[in-house]
């Protein structure tokens, strides 16, 4: 045993609240605990405190502790310099002991078990950390974040694999966070901009039950969660109804659609690739529908409360005339006369 | 000009040379003898989308001992796999290419200097905003905030850089169709080279529907990625290549390679580290932790870079533990990490691609792949963690829980990053590789090979920016060979 592990053991030892422990640093030195006794003694270890917290603790100890062959003239300060190096000198001589499969400086071993000894360490294990228990605090500067509402029974932006997905721009994201939805946990994936989350699993069941579900951010590194805010399931919208007295399953009542007419050679509602488009002022419960205009049959793009579609200029009819507007759901089978375009 | 075999009658076409890939090293080849006027066709084995399973099961194998998503890690369409590429970029370093008596076999036969004007036209073609700074230093220089702070010599931070990604096939379809030099043939499967004794003189493709196309090119360049150019190779013996073009020394598909990643440890270290993907100066970096040239040759070390993604306290060993007087950064306070390694396999000659007696549905021999390591390999990451656990240690900056070694278990679990490397090895002779500097094939005329199966050494950058670069540089060279 060299002098300054003699040192430490002896001032350790000195300490008075550690006559048991001796024993103890030996058994760590060597690596000799079973696991059976790692395995008891490492929930404990919590945190191993500074000497402060064990001189604060009992006090007398520190100035024991340090009394070793100077009695009463090492100061704190020193003595903490002199761990320092002394750990330090470990890791550059490989003087190290495997503690939870941690690699942990020998010097630093015998102080943690020193403290523990002492009493001084026990400090009781933190509850379990959960989302449930965690606090309230705004730990992330959101921007903003959607889908934020869908009508009974209407898939919200739908991706190909079936989820309804959801996004959150936000800064202070870190590797460890968590959405939950009306208190379940879902899928989320971290981007440099914040999440993509969404509805994975009883998407029917979700979008059938009118009302509000909180979007919850759990940050599970720091055990603190952010309310986002509320997504709301609204009442269903009311069906159109045919001409000929049959509700519709898919298509809402139209409130308006635009434009509804232009001048011969005229590109309207121009967009800016050059091609024209309508607007479609109503609520579909499917995001697959077509619109039909002048014999061709155009992808169009669902949204709450609109439909939108663009087409090529040169499918504009060339002749004046009323040319009819249709919305097609196949997966219904139906078809929604919208109206007639007119061209001058 | 683009064609689809499947829709013109079966033909035969000249050119000056011919590309056979159209991913990232095919697309590059075929826009720059655009640019110098060399008259070229370049062959696709699929179309312009995601391929159909009879399309994908030309790409089924055999594997030997070790599992590897042989199908999933590539695409069998225009554009190649940069249409799943996540545009992680950065140049190979020095150490790459510097010589490493330590490993088996010999590295790249050139300097990395001969690459750098290629790579920053690479970094243009693949929309890199910040590769200057990345090429110059400054990164190293200026990003301080949430790196570690090393001394000058073992371990460093390193950055990569980050293309949108560019999706070759969608970003360059409308230059390749207006190319007038160019003739690019979609769903022509390249099937047997035109050989007269020891020449190449072009190629024989093949579409599904049965639409031949013959191409006689004074060049041909195999660009299908790391594991169908050995195989095509391979496929293509006769009676002047018996065991195939290229492969009188017995190196094609040897030295199969793709970066390995493994996760044995967790760190306590500084919370609020940004070894993340995040923006700087308004584009994307990401820091790694990684080694010195001169600390990697002197330990006889593999590449490597770390990644730390920030994890949630183990119950025993909380980041409060890094209040303790012995920690450096206490004041920022700590947090627990897991870090995940990519490291460089060394080239290991039993690693490799040959082929299975199942033939695919154009009678070519499928592939067996047989994935294997240097034990040099996993000591070197071994001496690695040691010096990150003194490092970390006698500095006072952190600690390392080592909960993972390499045995039988955790190596068959290793994952690769899906780059195919190392099958057509570059080497300054033929009794080392199977192309030279310039990417000829040795043992015959007016064969090359581009992409990632030339590289001699893999270090741990994703290749498409090196692929690109060496690419351009071939174009350059065969310009000059052309008669």
């Amino acid at each position: 045993m060299n002098k300054q592990r003699r040192f430490l053991l002896k001032a350790i030892g000195a300490s008075g609240f550690f006559a048991a422990g001796y024993g103890t640093c030996y058994l760590l030195q060597t690596n000799g605990l079973s696991t059976f006794e790692i395995d008891s003694w490492m929930p404990q270890l919590v945190i191993a405190p500074a000497f402060k917290d064990i001189s604060d603790e009992y006090p007398g100890a520190m100035k024991s502790i340090m009394s070793d062959e100077k009695f009463s003239e090492t100061s704190e300060q020193e003595f903490l310099a002199y761990l320092n190096q002394k750990i330090k000198r470990d890791y550059k001589n490989n003087q190290l002991i495997d503690v939870d499969q941690w690699k942990i400086s020998l010097t630093e071993a015998m102080v943690m078990a020193a403290a523990l000894q002492s009493g001084v360490a026990m400090v009781k294990v933190d509850q379990d950390q959960t989302f449930e228990n965690a606090p309230f605090e705004d730990f992330l500067k959101v921007k903003t974040w959607g889908p934020q509402e869908t009508y009974q029974g209407v898939k919200f932006n739908e991706q190909p694999d079936g989820h309804c997905g959801m996004w959150i721009t936000a800064d202070n994201i870190n590797d460890g966070m968590e959405v939950y939805i009306g208190g379940q946990k879902t899928h989320a994936f971290i981007n440099e901009n914040g999440l993509t989350t969404g509805i994975y699993d009883n998407v029917d069941e979700f979008i059938n039950q009118v009302g509000g579900s909180e979007i919850v951010v759990y940050d599970s590194i720091n055990h603190r969660k952010q309310m986002i805010g509320t997504f709301q399931v609204l009442p269903p919208f009311e069906f159109y109804r045919y001409k000929d007295g049959t509700q519709s399953k898919v298509f809402s009542v139209l409130k308006d659609w635009g434009p509804q007419k232009a001048d011969v050679g005229e590109v309207f509602n121009q967009q800016q690739e050059g091609v024209a488009s309508f607007w479609i002022k109503v609520n579909s419960k499917s995001t697959q529908v077509r619109l039909v205009f002048n014999g061709h049959s155009y992808k169009a793009t669902v949204r709450k409360d609109i439909i939108t579609s663009s087409f090529p200029a040169d499918n504009i009819p060339k002749k004046p005339g009323l040319y009819p507007v249709y919305l097609v759901s196949q997966e219904y089978n139906e078809k929604l006369h919208v109206g007639d375009f007119k061209i001058k | 000009m683009l064609y689809d075999l499947n829709n013109i009658d079966s033909t035969e076409v000249d050119a000056q040379v011919c590309i056979i890939g159209a991913g990232a090293a095919g697309i590059t080849l075929a826009l720059n003898f655009e640019k110098l006027g060399v008259k070229t066709v370049l062959l696709e084995g699929g179309g312009l989308n995601y391929p159909d399973k009879e399309s994908l099961d030309l790409y089924d194998a055999k594997l030997a001992d070790k599992s590897y998503p042989v199908a999933a890690s590539r695409l069998r369409y225009f554009g190649g796999s940069t249409n799943h590429w996540g545009g992680w970029s950065r140049e190979l370093d020095e150490f790459d290419f510097s010589k490493k008596a330590y490993f088996d076999v010999p590295g790249w036969p050139i300097q990395k200097s001969e690459l750098t004007g290629y790579y920053a036209q690479a970094a243009d073609i693949c929309e890199i905003p910040n590769y200057k700074k990345f090429h110059t230093g400054y990164f190293s220089r200026n990003v301080k905030q949430g790196l570690l702070d090393w001394e000058h010599e073992g371990f460093n931070n390193k950055f990569f850089i980050f293309s949108p990604p560019t999706r070759f096939g969608n970003v360059y379809l409308d230059a390749i169709k207006k190319s007038p030099y160019v003739k690019t043939y979609l769903h022509a499967n390249a099937r047997k080279l035109i050989t007269k004794g020891r020449q190449i003189k072009g190629v024989e493709a093949v579409s599904l529907t049965g639409k031949t196309l013959t191409v006689n090119a004074q060049k041909t360049i195999l660009a299908m990625g790391g594991l169908e150019n050995p195989r095509f190779m391979l496929n293509n013996s006769n009676s002047s290549f018996p065991q195939g073009v290229g492969n009188q020394n017995d190196w094609v598909g040897r030295c199969f390679m793709d970066h390995p990643g493994f996760r044995p440890i967790n760190l306590l270290l500084p919370q609020k580290l940004l070894y993340k993907r995040h923006q700087f100066e308004q584009a994307p970096i990401m820091p790694v932790i990684s080694m010195t040239k001169n600390t990697l040759l002197n330990e006889q070390l593999n590449n490597f870079c770390l990644l730390l993604t920030r994890i949630k306290d183990e119950a025993n060993w909380p980041s409060s533990y890094g209040d303790n007087p012995w920690f450096l950064n206490k004041a920022s306070g700590y947090g627990q990490y897991r870090a995940q390694f990519i490291f460089e396999p060394s080239p290991c000659c039993d690693s490799r691609v040959t082929l299975s007696n199942e033939k695919d549905t154009l009678g070519q021999r499928k592939l067996k792949l047989d994935w294997r390591f240097n034990e040099r390999d996993f000591r070197s990451l071994e001496t690695v963690i040691e010096k990150l656990i003194t490092e970390l240690g006698a500095r006072g900056l952190g600690r390392v829980q080592w909960y993972k070694h390499f045995e039988p278990k955790t190596i068959a679990d290793i994952g690769g990053g899906m780059h195919h490397a190392g099958t057509t090895r570059m080497a300054a002779s033929a009794s080392e590789g199977v192309v030279d500097k310039n990417c000829k094939v040795f043992g015959c005329d007016g064969l090359y090979v581009a992409g990632n199966s030339v590289f001699s050494h893999v270090g741990f950058s994703n290749p498409t920016l090196t692929i690109v670069a060496l690419a351009l540089r071939l174009t350059e060279h065969i310009k000059g060979a052309l008669t």
